[in-house]
């Protein structure tokens, strides 16, 4: 008991006996080996070695046994300087949807992240001037539709009332079939299924001499609250305003 | 030295304890001999445990019965970033009960990631009759009922921090809780409350509370209040505001800005929730005597914020959201030399373009200019070896060093080669650094590096990093002083685990989800140390339907003296010795 209250200071010595006899790949790997060595790095490199064999130096390639390769993903091929590197979790480079986010990456707290979703920058009104969204969109973590409550609202209220729908900005996420970068719209600019339309294959093609400009070669499909897909202008503009989640444009015939 | 310890009467020693402070050398005198850990175990007053899984509270208050202070923490640190699972533990409850029971003078509580329920504290308020600070940081599971509790019967709190918590919030009624008759609140921080507090409420007990030192409000206190509440407090340090916006208003501002100069003794600014630049000049008389200033929650630009900043020469502490971009941190260098700490957060994390101009150059600037720095966490999307190498000349005395670059495995930019030359250079030059985390495209080298020359490094965050298990043996067999070590998707895997068990007995916790350790390995840790607790987190089922090769999802493993803990959800696995015989 005495000897269980002493570590309770958690100044555990280092390196305990408990492990003598750690039986790896049947080899002897002694931990105290270590520590009577003054030089920690390269003996403890050399007792990895022993218990190993020499494994990874620059100009090896590495061996990896298989059941160490994750469940069989195809290894992602990364030849730089010749050596191989193995990535658990390849990750879609080109993609940034919601979706596809790494669960805790980038490093945020969800306290933060829920700041960030109420976050209302970027259309800070400064003596009137509303600052530009184009040049500072601001994402919300979480959440597809990006809602900005009216600040420019006249009323003291609602300070104290941030919470209340006077929604004068509405991003939505857009992609275009074949096109790597996503973007954003704001629906409010918009007040119908052609002007909308319109805007949109402007905006992905404006700098694509190989694009279609012809509006008719394209259709606006979009995602509704309920996860579907389903073909813009079906329902009436102002339920589809309620209902989208985000947008993608598909070529006809392709 | 037992000769010397009979030659002092106890009180003696007791005494001369009494001015040891620090933890570790605590922990040495009780080694010293027997009568010395007898000394020291009834005199010591105050107790951190970084784990509350590493000891049982039963054994903590039999060994120190005279406790008046005691902090705990619980959950991984990587909780934060919602890799733990809901329900996975670190349940405050039996502690606070023991603690009832051992320490009716308890006067002292901090609790960091742990699951405060309502009845915890609702036990706190009645058990300990002279209870002073109540200090939840990052804590869920109560509402605002429990903080009705604690304000209606602590007469003597001084302090209620509740930072970053995750609190049910019924109602703002709470706060009326506070007799009529409480005067000794010093720090209140309710900022991360969401429901509008009575500000009638919050006015008198500011009032009545003369030795108020720091206030930090949450956003649902307009802006147009603030001055009203000021002057109930001129004696004010530390201020944190509401919502900083309203439409501009002559009278509001002047009004305002009155009241900030007011106060004389402020010193440190948050809050400013929804900012609106204009605004921000009521704060400008108390610039000159601002030490610190948290602006990570306001989207206010780089202009504005170069305004602010350039009239704060003693600023030593700089939270801000990366709309300071590149100028305006060259402008922070420039004025604010006396910088100790820099966070820099991002402000569209998930965006895949950059939204602002913020690169490695702002950290180059603010390393060159502020020569006291030595703490800096920066998010960012590019960064190069040239400028890692820069930063780290500029300042080797880095203790905290933590860069994100947002997209994972992303190369020096202007060569494509790994970061390893860069992060090799802060280890080595920063010799106090403690605490590190590193990103972008690393191989095993920069593990190597950090094996070499990381000596004092407590804590270190890996993520998206290495090739092989020879980057985690370097971590583990190299930095001497580590502490905690946390590593999420990573080729890591048994060899470097199981070729360093016995190092893990000298840390306090490891975490790793997303690598290649198998279920094999952790049964075999688990069976070898006996006092290692090594917690398999799966949340695809019990892993033994799986084959002794697959790799588990998650990882957490630490050192404990009491044994598997007893409160594990049905997806934690401990690999003791009788589950690894039950299982095998």
């Amino acid at each position: 008991m005495l000897s269980m209250e002493l570590q309770l200071g958690l100044a555990l010595p280092v390196h305990s006996h408990i492990t003598k006899g750690f039986d790896l790949n049947h080899r002897r790997f002694d931990p105290d080996h270590e520590v009577a060595a003054g030089s920690l790095r390269s003996k403890s490199k050399r007792g990895f070695e022993e218990a190993f064999g020499k494994i990874g130096d620059q100009d090896h390639e590495l061996v990896v046994p298989n059941f160490l390769v994750w469940d069989g993903q195809p290894n992602e091929e990364d030849d730089r300087k010749g050596h191989k590197k193995r990535y658990s979790h390849p990750i879609n480079k080109s993609e940034s949807d919601e979706e596809s986010y790494i669960v805790g990456w980038p490093p945020i707290k969800s306290s933060r992240k829920k700041e960030l979703h109420q976050h209302k920058g970027g259309r800070v009104l400064d003596h009137g001037r509303v600052l530009d969204h184009q040049k500072r969109p601001l994402i919300v973590a979480n959440n597809k539709i990006m809602v900005i409550n009216g600040q420019n609202s006249s009323s003291a209220t609602t300070l104290s009332n941030n919470n209340n729908n006077h929604s004068t900005f509405m991003y939505v996420k857009v992609k275009m079939e074949g096109v790597a970068i996503a973007r954003k719209v704001d629906l409010t600019l918009h007040h119908s299924y052609p002007s909308l339309k319109n805007a949109l294959i402007t905006m992905f093609t404006h700098n694509d001499g190989k694009c279609n400009k012809d509006i008719e070669s394209y259709t606006l499909t979009y995602q509704d609250k309920e996860g579907d897909w389903l073909l813009a202008g079906d329902v009436p503009w102002k339920s589809f305003i309620k209902s989208v989640q985000r947008l993608e444009i598909v070529r006809n015939g392709g | 030295m037992l000769r010397m310890a009979s030659s002092f009467p106890e009180e003696v020693l007791e005494h001369v304890f009494s001015f040891i402070q620090s933890d570790t050398d605590r922990n040495a005198i009780s080694m010293v001999c027997k009568s010395w850990y007898e000394i020291e175990r009834w005199c010591r007053r105050r107790i951190f445990i970084g784990n509350c899984y590493a000891v049982s509270p039963r054994m903590v208050t039999g060994r120190f019965p005279e406790v008046r202070s005691i902090e705990l923490k619980g959950k991984p640190h990587f909780a934060d970033f919602n890799l733990v699972p809901d329900g996975w533990g670190g349940y405050v409850y039996p502690w606070i009960s023991a603690m009832a029971k051992g320490y009716p003078w308890l006067e002292e509580i901090r609790l960091k990631r742990m699951v405060v329920t309502d009845e915890s504290l609702e036990l706190i308020a009645k058990s300990f009759k002279n209870f002073k600070v109540l200090v939840l940081s990052s804590c869920e599971g109560f509402s605002t009922d429990g903080l009705a509790a604690i304000a209606a019967n602590c007469r003597n709190l001084r302090e209620l921090d509740l930072r970053e918590c995750d609190v049910d919030d019924l109602s703002g009624h709470w706060l009326s809780h506070f007799p009529d008759t409480y005067t000794s609140l010093v720090s209140l921080n309710i900022s991360c409350l969401g429901s509008e507090v009575s500000i009638s409420t919050l006015e008198r007990l500011v009032g009545r509370c003369p030795n108020l030192r720091s206030l930090r409000l949450n956003r649902a206190v307009p802006i147009e209040r603030l001055a009203n509440l000021l002057r109930q407090a001129p004696q004010l340090a530390e201020l944190g505001t509401g919502a900083y916006s309203a439409e501009l208003r002559p009278d509001i501002f002047s009004n305002l800005a009155g009241a900030l100069s007011g106060c004389k003794e402020l010193k440190s600014l948050s809050g400013f929730w929804e900012a609106v630049p204009t605004y921000l000049p009521a704060v400008y008389s108390l610039c000159p005597g601002l030490t610190s200033l948290n602006l990570s929650y306001a989207a206010i630009q780089s202009p504005d914020l170069i305004k602010l900043l350039s009239q704060c020469p003693s600023l030593q502490r700089l939270w801000v959201l990366d709309y300071i971009e590149d100028v305006g941190l060259e402008a922070l260098a420039a004025s604010c030399t006396d910088l100790r700490e820099l966070r820099v957060f991002p402000s569209d994390p998930f965006g895949a373009e950059p939204n602002v101009s913020l690169t490695e150059l702002g950290l180059i600037s603010v390393s060159a200019g502020c020569p006291k720095l030595h703490s800096v966490l920066y998010f960012c999307r590019q960064m190069s070896n040239a400028a890692l190498t820069t930063i780290a000349r500029n300042r080797p005395n880095f203790t905290c060093f933590r860069l994100c670059i947002i997209e994972p495995r992303t190369p020096d930019y202007l060569t494509l080669e790994p970061l390893d030359v860069g992060f090799g250079a802060i280890v080595e030059h920063c010799k106090d650094l403690r605490r590190l985390s590193v990103s972008g495209l690393l191989t095993d080298r920069a593990f190597e590096y950090i094996g070499t020359h990381a000596k004092k490094l407590e804590m270190l965050s890996l993520a998206f990093a290495g090739d092989s298990d020879l980057g985690l043996h370097h971590v583990l067999s190299g930095c001497e002083n580590l502490k905690k070590l946390e590593i999420r998707d990573c080729p890591f895997g048994d060899k470097a685990l199981l070729a360093n068990a016995a190092k893990l007995e000298t840390m306090r916790s490891l975490w790793m989800s997303s690598c290649m350790v198998s279920y094999g390995a952790c049964k075999l840790l688990g069976r070898k140390m006996p006092r290692l607790n090594v917690e398999v987190i799966d949340e695809r089922g019990p892993p033994d339907s799986r084959a002794e090769s697959c790799p588990v999802e998650k990882l957490y493993i630490y050192r404990s003296i009491s044994g598997p803990r007893f409160d594990m959800p049905d997806f934690v696995w401990t690999m003791d010795e009788d589950s690894a015989l039950r299982l095998s």
